[in-house]
């Protein structure tokens, strides 16, 4: 049901017939080849990047109780200001779906979105609206996390209670609200810093391959990281762009956008397309791209690299829109990002038939 | 990579000697046929409903109420089963929104309690209630609603304003307005409309005339458009043409796809595991009369009944043929037996679904917060649907189909804009 406005199909046609003419020299990476590969991607991408993640996340948790200890501007803007960088971070590793952040289904608690039916928001409210019923303190704590919707435990949550205006007005009135807040950072922070240090152990999984690990092979385990690559381009263009956009810009709902409280919603596009890119060809020895021209095709890899840097000289010149809307140019504008990024993802899928990966079924099917 | 050599396929046929050989064609055309079957069924269910619907019409009491409500219950019965030719064949993708969209922002219909809120960030429609308002004008748009016909749910109001919860049409717009809302949270319960919603003597509620023409175009709508699609399936229809259109490879491909898509993307994430995670009522498919179990085991079976070409159809008869499950046992007979097996142990996870629906214990209960025996069972289910698409995608590559599979899908990634239109 999702997506129905999609209608018109284009094609790789282009890509495709080069691909066909490279494909008949076209020789598959080896088990060695997968494995450098798995390993450059481990420490030169994930750990690093979830490191900066639960870096941000301690100075986040931070910086919300120097400002519910001491409340003023000041301390507010720096909250905020904390969020933005945390968010930025979490939007550098939002592609990873494999590993400890699974674990627990850490993913989801740390962001539910998209939110369709404002589950974040009804579920907000009403336990902040039971603090304030009830006689007793309320415990935000280790038992309260592992029963409660995912859905109040993550940065949406945060963002909510520190950018919208209206939840925030309940503060100084509400001596749960505080509370419930610092205990949402604490609980993302101590997440992330689980993700890093599980992240250790993880690696055992990257040594040994047969039926009883993990994974069978190298290139069993580089799928993984590779449908983490090409997967988010289309769900990108689809759920942080075409939706909101809509068909015309009558249409426009910024609203369904991701993070529009903060103002952020391309900012995190941007933060999307500069990891995805640093997956794709940043990595040194063995990234995605060298293994693409080591199969014989290095015209398709250029292509993809140069799509991933001209994308994201585009985003920049975007700004986020003001009071919601647009004018009809930043609209095209945007709309031709979305068209790019569909190109984009068409050119990512049919790299992976030159390595002769098969991605299978996503989440996202049935939508 | 296994290639799937002309061996396979003559081992394929030798081993099906009989009558019904499991070529790919002969799997094909009885794919199709199922497909026909189903929809047909689905189309005399429908049918029996709008006579029960007539009835409570006729003489709204509790009684022609609870008719109504058990003939939509048993009119889900073989459209769950449609739903593994959803993803694969468009001609069915782009048809089903009109009947089994879902989630629904039911405000747009009929009156709604307090706690449901006046209004939404993703909806200006969210508390509309087109059966209390002649006229509507939201966000510069207005909409002329003097009359309540098929054509004003079907062509005006069902995604009005490009939002997909105005859902105005279709099984679930018709759950709601014969159960009402279901206010009992993930406590026990369902919905609880009474008949005289629809009484023109004793209104409940009021508006009671137009509730009735609610009900009425929206059920004649339903028969309309499962009309179309059983239509499409007959020997020389559309549906079997685009199938056909495809050769043996992507007709394969297309079963398989439909099989996997539905399984995970679909059932396991979004109308499962997405109410799990949330703990929250909202999340539920049959959120208004709590039969959530049953359209999701008959999914379930429906993924089951293509792979093993059997179909039990609503008068009780057995449609059996050439299979999926016996090309792919040519192919790779380890795969076949696991799939097979997978396949049946997800039927009795989602047994245990439906015996807990039976003591009260239905989907917004499982799901519930705290509710840690509950929560496991819902999992269960997750975790069996997940395994199997692991399995499908073994039996894609078994079969050779997995290039075909990219190319030939429109419901996987459909390479599409949104500015070109």
């Amino acid at each position: 049901m999702m997506f129905k406005f999609f209608l018109n199909k284009t094609t790789g046609a282009t890509v495709l017939s080069l691909l066909l003419s490279t494909a008949l020299y076209a020789q598959a990476p080896s088990a060695e080849r997968w494995q450098a590969f798995n390993e450059a991607v481990i420490s030169q991408h994930i750990t690093p990047k979830y490191r900066q993640l639960a870096n941000q996340s301690s100075l986040l948790e931070q910086h919300i109780s120097g400002y519910c200890s001491q409340r003023s501007e000041a301390s507010l803007a720096a909250a905020k200001s904390q969020f933005k960088l945390a968010q930025q971070a979490w939007q550098q590793v939002q592609h990873i779906q494999f590993g400890p952040v699974t674990m627990l289904m850490r993913n989801f608690s740390l962001q539910y979105w998209p939110d369709k039916k404002n589950l974040g928001g009804r579920q907000l409210n009403t336990l902040l609206k039971d603090a304030q019923l009830s006689a007793t303190e309320q415990r935000y704590d280790t038992d309260f996390f592992a029963a409660a919707s995912v859905a109040v435990k993550g940065y949406p949550a945060l963002e909510r209670m520190l950018f919208d205006q209206k939840l925030i007005l309940q503060l100084p009135g509400n001596l749960s609200y505080c509370p419930l807040m610092q205990a949402i950072a604490n609980h993302i922070s101590a997440n992330t810093a689980a993700i890093v240090s599980e992240w250790k152990l993880e690696l055992t999984n990257y040594r040994q391959y047969s039926e009883e690990h993990t994974y069978e092979s190298s290139m069993e385990a580089a799928t993984e990281i590779l449908k983490a690559l090409v997967e988010p381009v289309e769900a990108i263009s689809d759920a942080k762009i075409a939706v909101p956009l809509g068909s015309e810009l009558a249409k426009m709902r910024w609203r369904k956008s991701e993070s529009w409280r903060s103002g952020q919603s391309l900012e995190n596009i941007r933060s999307n397309l500069t990891a995805l890119q640093h997956l794709y060809s940043g990595v040194a020895l063995a990234s995605t791209k060298a293994l693409l021209i080591e199969s014989g095709s290095a015209e398709l890899a250029e292509i993809i690299d140069r799509q991933f840097s001209t994308l994201l000289v585009q985003l920049k010149a975007i700004a986020e829109p003001r009071n919601m809307q647009y004018e009809q140019r930043q609209f095209s504008q945007l709309a031709q990002v979305q068209q790019q990024l569909k190109q984009l993802s068409d050119n990512l899928l049919a790299s992976m038939k030159v390595l002769q990966i098969n991605l299978g079924f996503n989440r996202r099917d049935g939508d | 990579m296994k290639s799937f050599s002309a061996l396979a396929l003559s081992a394929a046929i030798t081993m099906t000697s009989a009558a019904q050989a499991a070529t790919p064609a002969a799997v094909i055309k009885h794919y199709a046929d199922i497909a026909q079957a189903t929809f047909e069924d689905s189309l005399k269910t429908a049918r029996d409903l709008e006579v029960n619907i007539a009835a409570l019409l006729d003489k709204p009491t509790e009684a022609t109420l609870q008719s109504a409500k058990n003939s939509w219950i048993a009119a889900r019965v073989p459209y769950q089963q449609t739903e593994a030719y959803r993803f694969g064949n468009a001609i069915v993708d782009d048809w089903e929104g009109k009947v089994n969209a879902w989630p629904l922002d039911e405000g747009l219909i009929d009156y709604v309690d307090s706690s449901y809120g006046a209004e939404s960030d993703e909806n200006p429609f969210y508390a509309a209630n087109v059966i209390a308002n002649k006229s509507l004008t939201i966000g510069g748009v207005t909409v002329d609603a003097t009359k309540i016909t098929a054509a004003l749910l079907g062509e005006q109001l069902q995604e009005i304003d490009e939002v997909e919860s105005n859902v105005a049409t279709g099984y679930h717009a018709i759950e709601f307005l014969l159960w009402g809302q279901d206010l009992n949270g993930t406590n026990k319960g369902a919905g609880n409309r009474a008949a005289t919603d629809y009484s023109l003597t004793d209104c409940s509620n009021g508006n009671c005339d137009r509730r009735r023409d609610y009900l009425s175009a929206a059920t004649a709508l339903l028969v309309t458009d499962l009309e179309e699609m059983a239509t499409n399936w007959l020997p020389k229809g559309a549906a079997r043409a685009e199938l056909a259109a495809k050769g043996d490879k992507g007709g394969l491909a297309t079963i398989l796809t439909g099989m996997g898509s539905l399984s995970y993307g679909e059932l396991a994430g979004e109308r499962i595991k997405l109410g799990l995670i949330v703990h929250d009522p909202e999340e539920e498919h049959d959120c208004f009369s709590d039969n959530t179990h049953f359209s999701h085991y008959y999914d379930a079976l429906s993924i089951k009944n293509v792979y093993t070409g059997e179909y039990r159809r609503v008068d009780g008869t057995l449609l059996k043929g050439p299979s999926l499950s016996a090309l792919v046992a040519a192919a790779d007979s380890a795969i076949d037996s696991k799939l097979t097996a997978e396949l049946n142990m997800t039927q009795t996870y989602m047994q245990v679904m439906v015996d807990q629906a039976k003591k009260g214990n239905t989907f917004d209960v499982l799901i519930g917060s705290g509710n840690t025996a509950g929560n496991a069972i819902v999992q269960d289910v997750v975790d069996s649907l997940t395994q199997q698409t692991k399995t499908i995608e073994a039996a894609i590559h078994a079969l050779n189909l997995s290039d075909i599979e990219l190319e030939g899908s429109d419901s996987l990634d459909d390479p599409a804009s949104i500015t070109a239109g």
